[in-house]
């Protein structure tokens, strides 16, 4: 213990530094402050959050920054600060429910909460250090605020947040260096000017070398190893019979088994650099909105639904095969009893946000395990446009290795069923399967066949309709859709006795670099086959040969990546359409009769007690309506005898050729003892005490003032030798 | 060198990208882009900002205020430094300091702020400031520093190295000083003296007679020693005593920048009227100034002298009141705490031609009681003299003079020969 005293000495006196008592008195820092401080509450409405909440943050902010910067000068109250924390305690209490949304994924009024801890703290803040606290907690909302941010017109409050932030830094910069110094400020202000320019360059040209050398996941010149999870693509079968399977974009290596990391080079599936066709063939819009954000450190297939019974044609859910339970404990949390009694010692966890209605669907990386709506979303245990939650999952931990040591079985029949009349299928499977040493390897041998032999729909590359029939594709050589191959592979499964069904999904999508979350769009609604295995649960398996797919770990070149990541496109999209955008929630809360029936009062009243404030001030102190400290002066020929003064220093210039400089007084110019006559410098000197009377004394000028000024000019003018 | 500021910059900007890793919000790694943008700026600049910068520094004393040996204390000093830009590329935005030590202890700092200086030319920064206190000062080297833009980092380089500046003591004209006045005359209209031949008395021998000055029979009568009394053994030079081993107070209101300030008006007021002097202190020991025919030096040399004098040098006041010999005329300033000159004061006084004490006090000297009285029943005048009390205790010496000298109540004593 009493060796962490000196630490802890250390520490205090740190933060006293940090918290230093000395007044701020700078204006500046404090509008910065508050600046940051409605960006934060702005940026917190855009991304949905409650513009209520964040109006009233807002406004009792500026009232808090108001009232501590009239109360500036007084001795701080100790009473005070008891009182916020008091308030700050209530406010938590009250939104209590709000906050603890935090743990399924909602940071919003987490950030909510702490625009009124700054509002309220406000009220107290005397110091530099509590701004640099403001700005630092705006700075954590907006952070809040980005995690669901996924548009690129966020960009718009990073960079006003980046702003405030230099803006801040050159601020305090500037007054630090000017307090207690002799300023000699600028020649030529376009020098200075130019200075601040190339400034502001050099910081972004360099920001934009820190982001790409930055190791951020991807598109970065230090690449952090990436997870994916994908299915197995038949890559592991070794036979020479079959041909080399097709550059589907699975790059799981055999000894690592499902669970990859990044090659330490990139495969070549993207070299084709595929582009999603803007209409398809028969006139059909391309189909490319996004339909999921997902926030996830491992990239998967993100399975929405599974399906068990087919009849030939159609796929249909059984509905006893319901895998997700409700917490007993909790009824916001949901379980998936399927990854019980496995490995899920390594767990990660995703953020879903639905930007479109997924009936019957809830989406799950590989292997997920619980799941955490947001208030009032997953209500029917389908993702509905708005919905968010965020889901642990656990990475499944089997290799090719342990799937050879597994066996595929399982008691339910509902799982190896085939449609009647499916001779052929069988004996298609076993001849595919003929050789397989195991019921991995069986799997395998059937995807592969499919990917080899299987001739793929491109033009219809995301779309969950079947092209044709099952004896078609797979013995007449019709073009089959990604359902056509998932139906074939779980048929061909269960033909060979391995208890199987179909996935619905989407592919992992595209990793926005902006926002960091992976788009998902509707282009990336896929279908694949899972596999059951014994002890390592369903497994995945995808003969599809998708050519449009961008996985994670296959990026080939870091600018390439960003251009495939579209995000050129998004944000001149978002450019155009940001001020649209940035208004809409404003204009949607001005819309409210209310809300322009309240601003409408406030400003009454705030004009009526202004009236009132200036009526009481002329009544409590008649005559001295002139008198207000640091006010300007008007009136009884003052003006004149200012414009008279500035002739002078006119006069000056011209005779002695020295400029009046910003920093000197009156009196410091016009006091030039050494090069002026003493009847001149008379002259000057009635001049200077006249000037500081018309500007500052509020008493009545004396009577031909403004006549001997004019006379003691002229005498000046007149003057040829100083 | 990285700020404070910048350290916590860096800290942030760190917390940042880790936060970035945790939740992949690709947001901050973009703002954290920024903010290491930011700091590697911030890291560059101030290493551009002020090389080939070069700095001169020049000390005036102002035209109003030169008169007389200085600058001296409260003079108006001028510093230019010029700064020039060796190269064609304008610098902005930097800062050059030094420690002023002529100024007052509050703005010892003295800061400039420059906001652009173009590329090949100049700039003068000029500072005018009123002398705080006399001494030996040096003036601290001239630092450019440059934290721009950001004040993430800094950068100091040395300009110019450290200046000594000598100012002088305050003098302040005395319109009379009856010590001095009394000497000059007892020079002007010397008595017929046989200074060593015609004893006119005796009295007790004090540490520093002249042995062959030892009245021998009267010291065997009495039993210790005695020394003859002349009658003319008055020196008509001034004797000035100061201590600087017993200083007290703080800033310039000290006990011994008092005692410089009534010493050099002392014999400022005696140079001016054809008059001598003779210090005791610090580590002048008898040097003469002024118009005694003896190799003195001049005035503005002894003023030098005062403006080198510093706490603890040199001998105490009670060595130097030990030299004092018999018959000087002698303006003592000493310490109320000093009870030993005091009492060695109260000693001596007799032997003294004529003699006015000032007395410091109130200065935090510990409280020596009745230490005082013992010079209060000496007889000559004991002026007391708290902090911002000179001027009234000049005044109190010119007061001395008033005529007829042995009349004014308070005033020199004539020291009354013949004793014992």
């Amino acid at each position: 213990m009493e060796e962490l005293i000196p630490w802890l000495k250390t520490l205090r006196r740190l933060l006293s530094r940090f918290f230093s008592p000395r007044v701020e008195y700078s204006y500046r820092l404090r509008l910065i402050g508050l600046s940051s401080m409605w960006l934060a509450a702005w940026g917190i409405t855009w991304v949905g959050g409650n513009v209520w909440l964040s109006l009233a943050g807002g406004g009792l902010g500026t009232l808090g920054h108001i009232f501590s910067w009239y109360q500036r000068r007084r001795q701080p109250s100790t009473l005070r600060p008891i009182l916020l924390a008091v308030a700050v305690i209530g406010v938590f209490i009250l939104m209590t429910s709000q906050v603890l949304e935090i743990f399924a994924g909602n940071w919003l009024p987490l950030g909510h909460f702490l625009i009124f801890v700054v509002a309220l703290a406000a009220f107290d803040l005397r110091t530099r250090g509590g701004l640099y606290a403001s700005l630092g907690l705006s700075g954590i909302v907006v952070f809040f605020a980005s995690q669901q941010a996924f548009d690129p017109s966020f960009v718009i409050f990073i960079v006003g947040l980046v702003v405030l932030i230099l803006a801040f830094l050159t601020v305090t910069f500037l007054e630090d260096g000017i307090r207690d110094a002799q300023v000699h400020w600028l020649h030529h202000r376009a020098g200075a000017l130019i200075y601040w320019i190339a400034t502001t360059c050099a910081v972004f040209v360099l920001s934009g070398v820190a982001f790409w050398l930055m190791p951020r996941g991807e598109d970065a010149l230090i690449r952090p190893t990436q997870i994916a999870i994908l299915p197995y693509n038949g890559s592991t079968v070794d036979q020479p019979s079959l041909p080399e399977p097709p550059p589907v974009p699975a790059v799981i290596p055999p000894s690592t088994g499902l669970v990859g990391e990044a090659a330490s080079e990139p495969a070549t599936a993207m070299d084709t650099n595929p582009q999603i066709p803007e209409i398809a063939p028969d006139g059909v819009p391309a189909v490319n909105e996004v339909m999921l954000y997902v926030r996830s450190k491992v990239a998967s297939y993100w399975r929405g639904q599974t399906l068990e019974n087919f009849d030939g044609a159609n796929w249909e859910n059984d509905e006893r095969t319901a895998y997700r339970i409700r917490s007993g404990s909790g009824p916001t949390i949901l379980f998936n009893q399927e990854s019980f009694r496995r490995d899920n010692r390594v767990r990660y966890q995703q953020y879903f946000y639905a930007q479109a209605d997924h009936p019957e669907s809830l989406f799950l990386g590989y292997r997920g395990m619980r799941i955490f709506p947001a208030e009032g979303s997953l209500e029917d245990l389908s993702a509905r446009k708005g919905d968010s939650y965020r889901v642990v999952s656990a990475q499944p931990q089997y290799t090719p290795e342990l799937l050879r040591q597994d066996k595929s079985r399982l008691t339910n029949r509902r799982y190896t069923r085939i449609p009647a009349g499916s001779g052929r299928l069988r004996s298609l499977a076993k001849r595919i399967t003929r050789d397989a040493t195991d019921d991995f390897d069986r799997a395998e041998r059937i995807v592969a066949h499919l990917a080899q032999q299987g001739n793929f729909d491109d033009y219809r590359p995301g779309d969950l309709q079947s092209s044709t029939t099952m004896n078609d594709f797979l013995f007449n050589g019709k073009k089959g859709s990604v359902v056509d191959y998932a139906s074939a592979t779980v048929m061909l499964a269960r033909g060979a006795g391995l208890p199987a069904r179909m996935a619905i999904g989407y592919l992992p999508g595209v990793r926005d670099p902006l926002s960091g979350a992976y788009l998902v769009r509707e282009s990336d609604a896929h279908a694949w086959a899972e596999v059951y295995f014994e002890k390592q649960g369903w497994v995945p398996f995808d003969s599809a040969p998708r050519t449009d797919v961008m996985l994670p770990i296959q990026s080939d070149s870091r600018f390439r990546r960003l251009f495939q990541a579209g995000v050129g496109e998004r944000i001149y999209g978002s450019a155009k359409t940001a001020p649209r955008k940035l208004g809409a929630p404003a204009l949607d809360f001005l819309q409210n009769p209310a809300v322009i029936g309240g601003i409408s009062a406030l400003i009454t009243t705030a004009m009526a007690l202004r009236w009132w404030f200036s009526r009481y001030s002329r009544s409590a102190s008649p005559g001295q309506g002139l008198a207000l400290r640091y006010s300007r002066l008007t009136g009884n020929g003052r003006r004149e005898l200012l414009i008279l003064y500035s002739q002078l220093e006119k006069l000056l210039r011209r005779r002695t050729g020295v400029r009046r400089q910003p920093w000197q007084t009156v009196e410091a110019y016009t006091n030039i003892p050494d090069t002026v006559e003493p009847d001149t410098q008379g002259h000057l000197s009635w001049f200077t005490r006249a000037a500081w009377h018309a500007a500052y004394n509020p008493s009545e000028l004396p009577a031909g003032l403004i006549e001997e000024a004019r006379a003691r000019l002229s005498r000046l003018k007149a003057q040829r030798q100083w | 060198m990285i700020t404070t500021k910048g350290a916590g910059f860096l800290a942030v900007a760190i917390l940042v990208f880790m936060a970035g890793r945790m939740t992949l919000v690709g947001w901050l790694y973009l703002v954290d882009a920024v903010l290491w943008g930011i700091l590697i700026l911030s890291a560059i600049i101030p290493w551009l900002s002020i090389p080939f910068l070069a700095a001169e520094r020049r000390v005036h004393r102002t035209a109003s205020t030169a008169d007389g040996p200085g600058p001296a204390e409260g003079d108006e000093v001028r510093i230019k430094i010029t700064v020039r830009n060796r190269t064609f590329v304008p610098r902005f935005l930097f800062t050059l300091f030094y420690e002023n030590p002529l100024a007052d202890p509050l703005s010892h700092l003295q800061r400039f702020f420059v906001a652009q200086l173009p590329g090949s030319r100049r700039i003068t920064l000029e500072t005018t400031i009123e002398a705080y206190k006399r001494g030996l000062h040096h003036l601290g080297p001239v630092v450019l520093e440059s934290l721009a833009p950001f004040g993430l980092f800094r950068r100091r380089i040395k300009a110019a190295g450290p200046q000594p500046v000598l100012i002088f003591p305050r003098v302040h004209q005395l319109r009379r000083l009856a010590l001095v006045e009394a000497s000059a005359g007892s020079t002007a209209q010397p008595r017929k003296s046989i200074t060593g031949m015609d004893p006119v008395g005796s009295r007790h021998y004090f540490p520093g007679d002249p042995r062959r000055h030892i009245h021998w029979r009267n010291t065997a009568r009495m039993g210790r020693p005695m020394v003859k009394e002349f009658e003319d053994a008055q020196d008509p030079t001034l004797d000035l005593l100061y201590d600087t081993t017993h200083v007290y107070g703080e800033g310039k209101d000290t006990t011994l920048e008092y005692a410089i300030k009534l010493v050099a008006s002392a014999a400022d007021y005696s140079v001016r009227n054809q008059g001598s002097v003779r210090v005791w202190g610090g580590r002048a020991q008898g040097e003469t100034c002024g118009d005694s025919g003896h190799d003195e030096m001049s005035l503005s040399g002894f003023l030098e002298g005062l403006a080198r004098v510093e706490a603890g040098e040199g001998m105490s006041l009670t060595q130097s009141l030990s030299r004092l010999a018999v018959g000087s005329s002698a303006l003592i300033v000493v310490s109320a705490g000093d009870a030993e000159a005091i009492q060695l004061i109260s000693q001596i006084g007799p032997t003294l031609h004529r003699i006015a004490i000032v007395v410091l006090e109130g200065f935090g000297a510990p409280d020596g009681g009745g230490a005082l009285k013992p010079l209060e029943a000496l007889g000559p005048p004991v002026i007391k003299c708290g902090p911002g009390m000179l001027m009234e205790t000049l005044q109190s010496l010119d007061n001395l003079g008033g005529p007829p000298l042995s009349t004014v109540s308070g005033a020199a004593v004539n020291v009354p020969g013949g004793r014992g």
